[in-house]
């Protein structure tokens, strides 16, 4: 599980850790705020389904969208009167069935995925805003707040079991079911793949089912977490996602995937912001932070690979 | 690389794409009339855009006739420069198997620093400067790309989010006004009142890129890199050098298109363009301009670019909620490429569908 992949990202956790540690001893404590703990959860579940995907050799931009949309519906649901586990129970579905809808896009029309869940992308977000009319749903539910915010058993954050639970799934599922290893396969040479009788349809369409369950799972977390669902809950953060992936040793070239490794790049990130906000410095550094770790990551990492492939340049 | 790889003669059997080897024959027949059939040609994976804009002008003629009115088709060509010009870099950027996310903070970037700089008072000065600091951007791009070995994929992904917050840092994340005439006419003047002067200026950039792609040495090499990079290596071509200059081109087509977008709105934000970066790369694909690499026109990139901007003035007309026009958007983008995929026959289509 712990690949040398990965190895990279822990070190840099470890780095970035011991670092704010020394420069401000409140850096851990600041860690166990609600908030980050929160959008930490949200930030790996999405990141582990988008490893899923890119292990695929495929890319999926329409997370946000989704993210949004399951909020949304679950929001106006919950304002119907409908009760919590089947709004629960629906959003989980909507996300799912908006990731099918896209690997059949993928499947049915040949797009690549890449401008099928750009199609996906801008589509969801004109569902979200012509149900909402561009206004903001609110939400007011303490329960569906709880689920998300509350503790289990007095003080584990319950979005980090949400999050260690899908961990779980996803892990088994790519290590320990045929769908998994099916998964790498096409992302590593899908000719091969379908020589050795891989159905890729179904896996595609099975791949992209299982994200969009999660982006659902994201929204309606974000969504119970700030109780209200507009259009801009997710925005974005299927860039996020992809860079989260690829911060923790997947590469985009598809075959492999390193579940470990997005969620040490998803706390990475998360404690990079919660340091900076403890250090005061202001907002408008983070992505500028977050950026250069990005680059910086896979420079080190192409200059390493670079001495075993002289003169060739990754495209 | 080395001087003597450079040169060195392409190994027998070795497949080149058929253009790179086939271009002496057809640069020697440069005639203008066999240079028009040749760009006007509707080509099989740019029939979509076609379709979908004749079906929509004749649709709009029925259904709005306003839309022809001078005062609209002025709107819409101005509407089809913004997203034509960053989009002819990304043409050449996606045609070299390349990519560019950051175009979205290069957008705002760029007129930020042009304004920081030299003020309102010479338009001049800021418009270069902008379009300056936009092939700086590149430059910064390309060189991640070809020294750090980074795809450009992630490598843009990384500096979209360096870029953006440093133009919300310079900023301080608040808008700076736009005053200087030059500037303001540059976004919404034109000539007689039908042509925006933005519209010629998209006209002059994608000429440009054109000529780049088909008439200079380089849009060979582009080309031959963005369909068989290995062979492109070992053929002899430069690839750094390659890469680097269509970086740097697209950077400064990006801060071009920023400082138009200024002018258009008379003021400077770091996140002007949301969304920018895929809009331009949907604007490329409708084009026709395959995202596998290699093959790809500026045509098709104008004609998709002036396709989203009929539909979403289209819409306004018809008095349509806006909201629909993200529908639409994403409704366009598979109807085109759809059309452009009918009639492909005996290819196994799961493999077109996971090659993104």
């Amino acid at each position: 599980m712990l690949a040398a992949d990965s190895a990279a990202s822990v070190i840099a956790l470890i780095a970035v850790f011991v670092i704010f540690t020394l420069l401000n001893p409140r850096f851990l404590t600041s860690l166990n705020i609600n908030g980050v703990v929160v959008s930490t959860s949200i930030s790996t579940i999405t990141g582990l389904g988008m490893t899923l995907i890119i292990a695929m050799r495929a890319l999926d931009l329409s997370v946000g969208s989704i993210m949004g949309f399951s909020a949304i519906v679950a929001a106006q649901l919950l304002a119907a009167g409908l009760p919590l586990w089947l709004v629960i129970v629906l959003g989980l579905l909507i996300g799912a069935g908006l990731g099918l809808g896209n690997g059949l896009l993928i499947v049915l029309l040949g797009l690549p995925s890449f401008v099928a869940t750009l199609a996906s992308l801008s589509m969801i977000l004109g569902g979200e805003l012509l149900i909402t009319h561009g206004e903001t749903v609110t939400i007011h539910n303490a329960e569906f707040a709880r689920l998300v915010i509350g503790n289990v058993l007095g003080y584990i954050p319950a979005a980090v079991l949400i999050a260690l639970v899908v961990f779980a799934i996803i892990w088994t599922i790519f290590y320990r079911v045929p769908f998994g290893r099916h998964v790498a396969a096409i992302g590593g040479d899908i000719r091969a793949a379908i020589g050795a009788g891989i159905n890729v349809s179904r896996v595609t369409l099975g791949a992209f089912t299982l994200i969009g369950l999660c982006a659902g799972l994201s929204g309606l977390m974000t969504g119970a977490e700030l109780q209200n669902a507009d259009s801009t809950i997710g925005a974005g953060s299927e860039l996020t996602a992809i860079a989260v992936v690829v911060i923790g040793g997947t590469s985009l070239m598809g075959g492999r995937g390193n579940l470990f490794g997005t969620v040490c790049a998803a706390i990475l990130l998360a404690s990079i912001k919660a340091g900076l906000n403890i250090a005061n410095v202001s907002s408008l550094y983070e992505d500028l932070v977050f950026g250069s770790i990005l680059i910086i990551a896979l420079m080190v990492d192409g200059l390493r690979r670079g001495t075993r492939r002289k003169g060739m340049l990754v495209v | 690389m080395s001087n003597e790889s450079r040169h060195e003669a392409v190994p027998g059997g070795y497949a080149l794409p058929s253009e790179a080897t086939g271009s002496v024959a057809k640069a020697r027949r440069g005639s203008v009339a066999s240079f028009v059939r040749a760009g006007i040609r509707i080509r099989r994976d740019r029939s979509g855009v076609w379709i979908l804009n004749l079906a929509i002008l004749i649709f709009l003629a029925f259904a709005a006739p306003n839309f022809f009115g001078l005062g609209n088709i002025e709107a819409v060509l101005n509407d089809t420069a913004i997203l034509g010009i960053g989009a002819a870099g990304m043409t050449i950027l996606i045609i070299a198997g390349a990519f560019d996310l950051s175009v979205t903070a290069v957008m705002g970037l760029a007129p930020i620093v042009g304004l920081t700089v030299a003020g309102n008072d010479s338009g001049l000065l800021v418009i270069l400067i902008s379009v300056l600091t936009g092939a700086v951007l590149g430059l910064v791009n390309g060189l991640i790309v070809t020294r750090g070995r980074v795809a450009p994929f992630v490598a843009t992904l990384g500096t979209l989010f360096v870029f953006g917050s440093i133009g919300a840092i310079i900023s301080k994340g608040n808008a700076l006004s736009a005053t200087n005439a030059l500037l303001l006419q540059l976004g919404t003047g034109a000539v007689s009142n039908i042509v925006p002067y933005s519209f010629l200026v998209m006209l002059g950039a994608c000429g440009l890129c054109h000529i780049l792609l088909r008439r200079l040495h380089i849009g060979r090499w582009i080309r031959a890199a963005g369909s068989n990079l290995r062979a492109a290596h070992v053929s002899g071509i430069d690839l750094r050098a390659t890469y680097l200059s269509i970086f740097v081109l697209s950077g400064a087509l990006t801060g071009l298109a920023g400082i138009v977008l200024t002018g258009y709105l008379a003021s400077a934000v770091a996140t002007q363009a949301p969304n920018y970066n895929l809009n331009t790369i949907a604007a490329v694909v409708v084009g026709g301009t395959s995202l596998s690499g290699g093959e790809g026109t500026l045509l098709g990139t104008v004609l998709a670019s002036w396709l989203f901007a009929v539909v979403n003035n289209g819409l306004i007309l018809l008095g349509v909620n806006s909201y629909w026009q993200y529908l639409a958007t994403g409704i366009i983008l598979v109807l085109a490429l759809a059309l452009g995929l009918l009639g492909v026959g005996g290819k196994f289509w799961p493999l077109a569908g996971l090659r993104s």
